[in-house]
């Protein structure tokens, strides 16, 4: 294989993945559903390295799965492959009400500096020029969980708004992870935590649709390390990641 | 379920959502109207010929929309005997009773995919997306395909 370190400064896929299984926690309750290819991946490398105990919830229901083959779709049976017990959608919002689910994935099309999802409309709830695909339960969701880590595979300024123009999702948003860079909720507001190796303050500067204070001192995030990577080729080896971007 | 938090979305001003309050507690949680359903239309593994239900893997929101409808019609891969209800009863996932109709349709969920007994077939669903994106090209598909109008 060829030296890890060259590989995971180009690959935005690679470096969004590894950001986010960092930040997840032994034994935490850890749930995504539809349409998330990179959590999936991020959460099963979690828990290849740091993460043994972390309890794995999912739109597939089965609990704690061993995948053999990552399916693109993450509603796709083939994921609950190796699980001992099922655990339907319904059982964990009731799980998330009784306070008992730790971080959930959540996305939208747009993501403003306060950290809140569109999932509903581009422009006027009653007149909109897009229809989006609606909440599918986030709204629900994200004020339940004790964190909600957001990714988004863009990061452009029409993806990362000043404000966004409706607010789908609001709640307990810890985390935005891009193919560019890490935001931390900071105060209520959005702040870069670290920066891709392969970006740089200007290009996260230009291309984020709200200000944002990034210079030369801004953390770097460490890249994909050797031990990294070859967990994430045998957990991810077709790399199922990529069908987001 | 009733939920709190949901309050905070952009959506509770919609009218969508209703609130309610907690007679023991006070907390205000939010409620959504019922779905009018006249009809829930289920693909499952096994069925007997009274409605008696048996789904593989996981079922997803079946159970509720089976309660949630006034009538159900259950599609089966395959009819099996009363029997093998009767011999693991726990295993029934929809009593009979529940049931209005019963038909046998194996490969009913095509194209589709039916838990782990059948993938759902890309290539069909890209030409379905495709030939959808305007209403002549999703006429004619349906022309194509199922025969219809």
């Amino acid at each position: 294989m060829e030296n890890g370190g060259v590989r995971g400064l180009t690959d935005p896929a690679t470096m969004m993945v590894v950001a986010i299984a960092r930040a997840l926690r032994d034994r935490e309750v850890v749930f995504h559903g539809l349409a998330s290819p990179v959590p999936m991946v991020a959460v099963l490398l979690a828990r290849k390295l740091h993460a043994p105990n972390l309890v794995y919830l999912n739109i597939a229901a089965g609990v704690d799965p061993h995948p053999v083959e990552l399916p693109e779709s993450t509603v796709d049976p083939r994921l609950s492959h190796g699980a001992a017990a099922l655990f339907s959608l319904a059982d964990v919002f009731d799980l998330a009400a009784r306070g008992r689910v730790d971080t959930a994935f959540l996305s939208g099309v747009q993501v403003d500096r306060r950290g809140r999802l569109n999932m509903s409309v581009i422009g006027d709830y009653d007149r909109p020029k897009v229809r989006l695909p609606g909440g599918a339960g986030g709204a629900f969701l994200a004020p339940l969980v004790r964190r909600v880590l957001v990714w988004r595979t863009r990061h452009d300024p029409r993806t990362l708004v000043e404000e966004v123009d409706f607010a789908t999702i609001r709640g307990r948003v810890e985390r935005v992870f891009t193919p560019l860079c890490t935001f931390v909720m900071d105060r209520g507001a959005l702040r870069v935590e670290s920066i891709h190796p392969y970006s740089s303050p200007a290009e996260v500067r230009e291309r984020t649709g709200f200000a944002v204070e990034v210079d030369a001192g801004t953390p770097v995030t460490p890249p994909p390390t050797a031990e990294e990577l070859a967990a994430l080729e045998e957990v991810d080896p077709r790399r199922v990641r990529d069908v987001e971007f | 379920m009733p939920l709190p938090g949901v309050l905070e979305s952009d959506l509770a001003a919609r009218g969508h959502i209703g609130r309610v309050r907690d007679p023991f507690t006070g907390q205000e949680y939010a409620a959504v109207r019922a779905l009018p359903l006249d009809w829930a239309i289920l693909h499952v593994h096994e069925a007997d010929a009274d409605g008696n239900v048996r789904i593989h893997g996981a079922r997803y929101e079946d159970l509720l929309l089976a309660r949630a409808a006034a009538r159900v019609l259950v599609t089966a891969e395959r009819l099996v005997d009363r029997d093998s209800f009767r011999a693991a009863p726990d295993r029934t996932d929809l009593p009979g009773f529940l049931v209005a109709a019963v038909v046998e349709v194996p490969q009913g969920a095509r194209p589709c995919s039916c838990g782990t007994t059948y993938d759902y077939d890309r290539d069909y669903l890209l030409a379905y997306l495709k030939a959808a994106a305007d209403d002549e090209g999703f006429r004619e598909f349906v022309r194509r395909h199922v025969g219809a109008g």
